[in-house]
């Protein structure tokens, strides 16, 4: 680099974050940079950001709509200033170090352009081409241009290109074959001709005379039959031809070159000298046509019989190549009647495409015999008229030419027609059509038989003699016709008619003007026309030796190019047309196992009876109907056929198809990667027939299924048979801890979803029944337990423990049969509508490959590689990650991991926060006083969700003439981001000052519309939301009459309610810039560290003398990270922190304050303390727990996985050789504590490791009852397991049971064993898990937080929000959270860390302005508000009355629901807004 | 094309039929099949029941006799296949084990003689373009249900024989020949192998589930590539219907034998008399 450019911010680190991958991790990520003043590139693969999530249905355990939760992220994502949104991109480079990466994107196009379009939809209405769409995984089909799902962000559609289709690559012109049958089927024939002339301007002469090698590469042949090509070209001409007719359709205007026009002479008027002359005259030149014969045509005329090709057709093509004002000179033989010379100094340049004129000679005895004539010699004279025929005639040849000559003779007269070819019937080079012709109307053929003699008398064939052909190649597949002279065959005949193939004419060779020939006397030119003589081009037969009709056109077109660069002096072999043509990928060509067969449609054909004596055309067209399904057989192979209808539809001229990729290059300071997983490809799992059978699907499928957004809108019917699907199979861990397809992991993600999605579907489907395979069922986080408690509770859900070993689908019916041992160990076999695979996560195969191409590591499985200790830290310094690449997980801890991501870039960058941001600036706000109240109403369908059971057209018309609406109407998102603007242009068209939405809730869509209003100038308080989805349409679906008239009422009294909306304003804080961090255990010291690193001071509250918390027992990681040094490091780390403060032996004693500004009362040894700070993390632990149970306490051979672990650490564990017994679960999933401590399991299997690395031959018992090795700790399960550890299983009614009389024996019944186990065991370990901190119940009422029912701290929401808690300011992490390992509490406690940063990084804070207040007159000092406020927001000020503190205020409202004194009012929420509700709902008439 | 032929015991005897019509199919298609000279039993499954590495030295006699006429080995029982192939198998993934046969053997061998089922030279040597053009007679849309049993495609890791939950190499041949292969669920299914003498009742229930199977997609017959499966499915129909009261009627037919008939070789010289269900239906269809 050069250095003066680098000169005076060389160290500076730049404040910009790249984000690669647009699912909630990177969303969430995203989100917390740009809030805490880093300005973000968010860059995503597909289309739309969203991920997996937007094609979720429900959330568990909470039972959220994903894509409802999702959504609002998304949108923010969208809006923020300081996120740029890059779709359809891939990270390709990163260079620099840390700090300062040069980074290139690349972009592929996206063939819409994002700053034009409006996303109308026009386009994706007219596009003709349907394909699978992958967004809801086949289960539905899409357009080849359209948005990737309805709420898309951005919310605009893509264009799917996968390259060319084959028969578009095979065809030699590369005529865009999927294109106009697209055009076809929308009865777009004059379109689709005239996408066909654009590469052969012989359209109707091919659709009739063409080989067709594109059916040959159809992909469609290999389903049944390839789609009828060259019919269907041959329909759309015949279509044209007859409007032309019919006068519906006008020839077009004869045009005439300029005068000043470059002038090219074309010697020959066959296919490609017209060809040439047609491109050559669009392109403006002034083309003369030089013809020795007197009609153009080439061999299309003379060559090829009326009945496959009748003149008139040829006449009609010829006149439209005529009417471009190509001039012509027939009866003009170049080289006679004008010389070449003359010709070149005439013009500029010369083509010559002059064909092959004559007939090969069969060099054999008695060819000079009189009846002895040339095939083409003889088709010419039929055109002349002057044919002349015997009643026996014997053709010599297997090709097309002959089978002409051979129907030609029958057709004049001859009685007796025989054909003989070298070739075998398979090898004969004619048309498979042509042959069935020829058996069809009589002809004999003699196949494998050359000519040995022509037999005459006085100079005239009498006769043949043949000689068998024995091979026509030779192993070079060269031609070399071997024959056996012993066996020959005899025939009369009275006339041989020679038709094996054409050569050049030496007599016209003046033409060639010296041109270099070969030994075969053919021009030689190259691929592109260009011969060596300056000036002079060829093309078709005369270069290339016999060849096709669609070759010539071919060669004419290249040809054409050719000539024009040569005149314009350009090079001639960059950018070719013919070179872009890339085909396919074969792996992406369209699957043809699924499709359904169809036959190929027939043309009809004059019957053969009536084919004699005449020249009839044979073939007639397909009629519309046959053509329109013909259409249909199409794949589609190359997706968007680029027929370029949305092109034509689209107003805004936003789309090209000619946009190309590009490299971005971008500075950014650190780099975070989470681009999410790919399902496990489920067809690997071939037992379980997915993709052979209908009716087994994956989870992704059936979360889509479930979706009202998707393909089935939520109704639960079989893909294949029909029907409801009542009875649902669940497999797990398809694809996951499964070694034999590479996945030892376990997928983490899966029993919990399965679960959801049994439950879930039963609301869906009165009398589902479903059935769980399991083989573990790991409901190992916050709450999960109690949700599969709640499921196993279900009569209709039943959980088997067993791995099915195949799936049987029953033909008739399309059921599935599910084959599996039973617990009871009995084989058994129970049938299901439905099978769900429980696929697993993979990481996506090209993000693996892509993450190596820039340095960076991936594990064993593919997945970004990291260690226990620093979980978002990848192999190259600066690079982040977070979410499922990291490791399988769920949507809480990818959330969570994002926000400790960005809080490892904001701490790499804290110097460069808020360089590169800006802020956004909102329009004036319009003051709405004075003026009567406007009101704009929207009302949504919410796709299906509101409009299936509502009608909202009948809504928006009830509600259109209430008083002070002045615009009303539905649409169907309001959330999208064309609805949104929508509201702000209908603001400013129609002066409106109050909006109201009746849409789906205010929780989660509120604040989006208010923002929008505040954008259009209006105050945010001016909205109002009506509830008609999560309040009607989804109470009332099966009353959607009821429930239309209830969503009136529920408008009507939002629309009464939003005339007395009044504009609030809020009041801006200045915030406190320091942190304070509760709990001096991992979690807190790592929050303060990241806090302390961000440049915020921190204050650190231990109780203990102790920095450490649990860290302190733990030694070692299951994978071996050393723990003991990490925690002495971190340690070391905080007490040096010059930004951190450390309080020993510290308590809180009393909370005060809010967000931005809290007050903290500390008490240590009594002494008092007040410290002030603008964010707290609560991060205050949880203890191992205790119990008295299996002898604990007891017996000194009984001792907890904490104590075990110490002792080997120590070596003062010896197993003694003897059994070591581990018990699971104790004191834990039971009614008292109905939570799993997630840590157990991963923690006996490494101490069972551990006990077997030291005494291998010490036996290891562990008693379990879910194996809840999840993610890639299953790997040290299999581990375990094949050190010989053995692992039992028990029911949680059957526990185990332990005496001591003659040492220690642990009984027990599994329901794996048939008998009952005795264990003499030497050592009983047990996994008694972990309990929450006995003070949190303390610190909550504090900072008015509150507990679940396990006593750990709530968040704000557990899937996004999971360290947050509901009041502001205050966040979570660790243990008090919920059990966790310490890589999770790493990534908590950073995540903590961010959501604080995004406080504390700001000066100011804009107070929401929705807050109650007390009318002081009114107030009687009973402090009934002080008593009931969750939040602590009243104080009691000097005049003994209450008040409310505005900044704590989260506007609930109990406050003013409780005051008996009713002097409390909440802002937006006051009595008289209710009483308007109320009056207008109740008013007479109205109900 | 020339192979060293490993017909097998089975096929001096239950598959003669398998094995004449493999020698005819071979002729017509002009494919050398030299018998291995002095070939000796593949061990079957009382070998491999009872010593792995008798189970890996009796196939491993003839692989090396392969070996001495520097030809791949082209075999046409789905047991001999399997047992041929775990052979190279089991010396080319266990030192220990290529020690002990080549011990038995009196020299080394290293696992190299290539294994191949007929069906296999079919699909791959001769290919499906020359097999179409080939053919004489059309199955005119005959529905076979193609039947691969177990050891054709089992163990994936050692055989190697196309998908082992839905191989469809004998549907190819079948498409090609103008039939309708029906893609059916049982085509891997166990027929109860060599239990037929021992535990008739095992067979009768297992190859009673594979026909009815077939049946109920709709099969006009089973076309096999095992002398097991065949006899199985054949010889125990008459026990089905005696056990079950089902009369299956379906015949079950060497896909050689249907390639022959396709190719224009006269029935006699397939074999065809020698099947238990009569096949006269399936002739009749050809065109």
């Amino acid at each position: 680099m050069d250095n003066n450019n680098n000169n005076n911010n060389n160290n500076k680190k730049i404040g910009a974050v790249l984000v690669e991958g647009g699912g909630i991790a990177g969303v969430q990520a995203a989100l917390d940079l740009a809030n805490s003043g880093f300005k973000v590139y968010l860059i995503e693969r597909s289309a739309a950001i969203g991920g997996m999530m937007a094609q979720l249905d429900k959330t568990f355990p909470t039972g959220d709509c994903a894509t409802c939760i999702v959504s609002p992220k998304l949108v923010e994502c969208a809006r923020n200033l300081n996120i740029e949104i890059l779709t359809l991109s891939e990270l390709y480079r990163i260079e620099g170090e840390p700090g300062r990466f040069t980074v290139t994107v690349k972009k592929s196009p996206r063939y819409v352009d994002e700053k034009i379009c409006n996303a109308c939809g026009d386009c994706t209405t007219v596009c003709p081409v349907t394909i699978s769409d992958r967004f809801n995984r086949g289960l539905g089909t899409r357009k080849a241009i359209a948005k990737q799902y309805v709420q898309a962000v951005p919310n605009l559609p893509a264009i799917l290109k996968l390259g060319h289709a084959p028969c578009k690559t095979t065809c030699p012109a590369n005529i865009n074959v999927q294109g106009y049958i697209q055009l076809i089927k929308k009865k777009e024939y004059i379109k689709a001709v005239n996408l066909i002339r654009e590469r052969n301007p012989l359209s109707a002469i091919c659709g009739r005379v063409c080989t067709h090698p594109c059916e040959t590469a159809c992909t469609r042949g290999q389903v049944d039959a390839p789609v009828a090509i060259r019919q269907l070209k041959r329909f759309a001409s015949d279509k044209e031809m007859e409007m032309v007719a019919s006068g519906q359709l006008a020839l077009p205007e004869e045009k005439t070159p300029s005068s000043d026009a470059r002038k090219v002479a074309i010697v020959g008027a066959g296919p490609s000298g017209l060809t040439a002359a047609q491109d050559l005259a669009d392109r403006g030149y002034a083309v003369t046509v030089y013809e020795a014969r007197p009609a153009a045509g080439g061999m299309l005329r003379w060559g090829i019989p009326e009945y496959r090709l009748p003149e008139k057709i040829l006449d009609y093509e010829i006149e439209l190549i005529r009417r471009k004002g190509v001039a012509f000179v027939f009866n003009c033989q170049v080289g006679k009647d004008i010389t070449i010379d003359k010709l070149r100094a005439d013009h500029d340049a010369v083509f010559i495409g002059m064909g092959l004129q004559k007939g090969s000679a069969l060099h054999v005895e008695g060819e000079n015999l009189n009846g002895v004539v040339q095939g083409l010699d003889f088709l010419k004279a039929i055109k002349e008229g002057t044919a002349d025929i015997k009643d026996s005639v014997f053709v010599i040849g297997g090709g097309n030419v002959a089978i002409d000559v051979a129907l030609s003779a029958k057709r004049l007269g001859a009685k007796e027609v025989q054909m003989a070819c070298l070739e075998s019937w398979e090898e004969m080079p004619a048309n498979e059509e042509e042959k069935k012709q020829a058996l069809e109307e009589g002809v004999i053929i003699h196949t494998s038989w050359g000519p040995k003699k022509i037999k005459g008398s006085e100079g005239m064939v009498n006769g043949i003699e043949l000689k068998k052909c024995t091979a026509v190649f030779d192993d070079q597949k060269g031609f070399n016709p071997t024959y056996d002279e012993t066996k020959t065959a005899d025939f009369e005949t009275a006339m041989v008619i020679v038709a094996i193939g054409s050569r050049s004419d030496p007599s016209l060779f003046g033409t060639t003007a010296d041109l270099p020939v070969n030994q075969r006397g053919n021009i030689i030119a190259d691929q592109y026309g260009l011969t060596e003589k300056d000036g002079f081009f060829a093309g078709g037969d005369i270069v290339t030796g016999p060849a096709t009709v669609i070759e010539a056109v071919a060669a004419g077109k290249r040809a054409a190019e050719s000539i024009d660069r040569y005149v314009r002096k350009e090079d001639q072999r960059t950018a070719r047309f013919e070179n872009t043509i890339a085909p396919v990928a074969e792996e992406l060509l369209p699957s043809t196992a699924e499709v359904e067969k169809r036959p190929r449609a027939q043309a009809p054909e004059l019957p053969v009876e009536q084919r004699t004596n005449n020249f009839a055309e044979i073939e007639a067209a397909f009629s519309e109907e046959d053509a329109l399904a013909e259409t249909e057989r199409c794949l589609n192979c190359a997706l968007c056929s680029e027929c370029r209808e949305c092109v034509a539809a689209c107003e805004k001229n936003a789309i090209s198809h000619a946009m190309e990729g590009q490299m971005v290059e971008l500075e950014v300071g650190s780099v975070i990667l989470t681009p999410g997983f790919e399902e496990f490809p489920a067809a690997r799992k071939g037992e379980f027939g997915f993709g052979r059978y209908g009716n087994v699907i994956t989870n992704v499928q059936f979360e889509r299924m479930l979706s009202a957004a998707g393909p089935f809108e939520g109704h639960i019917v079989r893909p294949a048979g029909g029907g409801e699907a009542k009875r649902i199979a669940f497999i797990q861990c398809v694809g996951s801890r499964d070694s034999k397809c590479g996945n030892d992991y376990c997928s983490s993600v899966c029993c919990m979803a399965t679960i959801k999605q049994a439950l879930v579907a039963r609301e869906h489907l009165e009398g589902l029944d479903a059935t769980i395979f399991y083989m573990d069922i790991r409901a190992h986080g916050k709450d999960f337990d109690r949700y599969y408690e709640r499921a196993r509770n279900e009569e209709s859900i039943h959980f088997i423990r067993s791995m099915p070993s195949r799936i049987v689908q029953v033909p008739d019916t399309k059921n599935l049969r599910v084959r599996f041992a039973h617990e009871n160990r009995k084989f058994e076999e129970q049938e299901f509508d439905l099978v769900v695979l429980a696929t697993g996560i993979d990481p996506k195969t090209s993000v693996t490959e892509s993450i190596s191409r820039l340095g960076i590591e991936p594990n064993e499985f593919g997945f970004c590689a990291t260690n226990r200790l620093f979980p978002m830290t990848t192999s190259r310094p600066g690079v982040f990650v977070a979410g499922a690449f990291q490791e399988p997980k769920d949507i809480p801890e990818t959330v969570t991991q994002a926000s400790g991501a960005a809080s490892m870039a904001m701490e790499l960058l804290a110097d460069s926060r808020n360089t590169l941001v800006v802020k956004k600036s909102y329009p004036d706000e319009r003051d709405i006083t004075d003026e009567e109240p406007r009101i704009g109403v929207f009302v949504c369908h919410c796709g299906m969700n509101i409009a299936s059971v509502v009608d909202v057209l009948q809504v928006v018309d009830n509600v259109k003439s209430q008083p002070g609406v002045v615009f009303a109407k539905d649409s169907m998102f309001t959330c999208s981001d064309t609805s949104l603007s929508e509201i702000k242009e209908k603001i400013r068209e129609h002066r409106l000052n109050r909006v109201v939405v009746a849409s789906c809730t205010p929780r989660t869509h509120e604040p989006l519309f208010r923002e929008t209003l505040r954008e259009a100038g209006l105050n945010p308080y001016l909205f109002e939301l009506a509830n008609i989805r999560d309040q009607c349409s989804w109470v009332h679906p099966l009353n959607p009459k009821e429930a239309t008239n209830k969503a009136i009422d529920l408008v009507r009294m939002s629309i009464a309610r939003a005339q007395s909306l009044a504009s609030l304003g809020g009041e801006s804080l200045a915030i406190n810039q320091s942190g304070l961090v509760i709990g001096g255990g991992m979690s807190g010291m790592t929050a303060a560290l990241s806090l302390a690193d961000q440049g915020f001071k921190t204050s650190l509250i231990e109780r203990t003398d102790r920095l450490g918390g649990n860290l302190l027992n733990l030694y070692n990681t299951l994978e071996k990270d050393d723990i003991s040094g990490f925690t002495a490091a971190l340690i070391q780390r905080v007490e040096n922190h010059p930004n951190i403060m450390v309080y020993r032996e510290t308590e809180i004693a009393r909370v005060a304050g809010h967000i931005g500004n809290f007050l903290i009362t500390l008490a240590r040894k009594g002494e008092k303390t007040d410290i002030s700070c603008g964010a707290v993390i609560v991060a205050t632990g949880a203890n191992p727990a205790e119990t008295t149970e299996f002898l604990y306490g007891k017996s000194k051979q009984v001792l907890t996985q904490v104590e075990l672990e110490k002792q080997i650490h120590e070596q003062t564990f010896s197993s003694g050789g003897g059994n070591v017994v581990m018990i699971q679960c104790v004191g834990s999933r039971n009614p008292e504590r109905p939570y799993c401590s997630r840590l157990c399991c991963s923690m006996a299997v490494k101490n069972a490791l551990s006990i077997k690395e030291k005494d291998p031959d010490a036996q290891v018992f562990v008693l379990y009852r879910d194996v809840r090795t999840y993610g890639f700790r299953e790997t040290y399960y299999k581990k375990a397991r094949e050190a010989g550890v053995i692992f039992i299983r028990y029911h949680q009614d059957a526990p185990p049971k332990i005496s001591d009389a003659n040492g220690l024996v642990v009984t027990l019944d599994s329901p794996d064993f048939p008998e009952s186990l005795e264990i003499d065991a030497d050592h009983v370990v047990l996994s008694t898990g972990v309990v929450p901190g006995a003070n949190n119940k303390a610190v909550a009422d504090m900072f008015k937080v509150s507990l679940n029912a396990d006593g750990f701290y709530v968040e704000a929401h557990p899937k996004l929000r999971p360290v947050d808690f509901a009041s502001e300011g205050i966040f979570l992490c660790g243990l008090a959270h919920s059990p966790k390992f310490v890589d999770e509490n790493i990534s908590q406690a950073r995540a903590a860390a961010a959501r604080a940063a995004t406080v504390l990084s700001k000066t100011h804070l804009d107070i929401g302005a929705q807050v109650s207040h007390v009318n002081q007159n009114k107030c009687i000092s009973c402090m009934t508000c002080l008593k009931v406020c969750p939040y602590g927001a009243p104080l009691v000020n000097r005049d003994q009355k209450a008040e409310i503190v505005g900044a704590k205020c989260m506007g609930c409202g109990i406050c003013a629901a409780e005051c008996p004194a009713r002097a409390i009012q909440l802002s937006h929420f006051e009595t008289n807004q209710f009483c308007m509700m109320l009056d207008n709902l109740l008013a007479v008439g109205n109900s | 094309m020339k192979y060293a032929y490993y017909p097998g015991c089975a096929s001096d005897s239950t598959a003669r039929d398998q094995h004449v019509s493999c020698t005819a199919v071979a002729r017509a298609l002009g494919i050398d099949l030299a018998e291995i000279a002095g070939w000796t039993c593949c061990g079957t499954t009382p070998a491999h029941q009872t010593d792995r590495v008798l189970a890996a030295s009796l196939p491993a006699a003839n692989l090396v006799r392969a070996r001495k006429m520097g030809l791949d080995i082209v075999v046409t029982c789905a047991a001999c296949y399997s047992m041929l192939k775990m052979a190279n198998y089991e010396v080319l993934h266990h030192p220990k084990v290529r020690e002990q046969v080549s011990e038995a053997l009196g020299q080394d061998y290293d696992g190299s003689v290539r294994v191949r089922h007929f069906v296999e030279v079919l699909l791959e040597d001769v290919e499906i373009d020359r097999i179409r053009k080939a053919l004489k007679h059309s199955l005119n849309g005959l529905k076979v249900a193609c039947y691969y049993g177990c050891l054709l495609v089992r163990p994936p890791e050692v055989n190697q024989f196309d998908d082992p939950e839905n191989p469809m190499s004998l549907d190819r041949l079948v498409t090609a020949m103008g039939g309708e292969s029906l893609d059916w669920p049982h085509k891997v299914e166990c027929c109860g192998g060599a239990l037929s003498l021992t535990r008739t009742d095992v067979v009768v229930k297992l190859s009673d589930a594979v026909l009815t199977m077939a049946r109920a997609a709709g099969a006009d017959c089973v076309a096999v590539a095992c002398p097991m499966c065949q006899i199985n499915l054949d010889l125990r129909q008459s026990d089905i219907k005696k056990e079950t009261g089902k009369d299956h009627n379906l015949p079950i037919i060497y896909i050689t034998q249907l390639l022959g008939l396709c190719l224009g070789i006269a029935a006699d010289e397939l074999g065809l008399e020698k099947l238990m269900v009569s096949p006269e239906s399936v002739v009749k269809r050809l065109t």
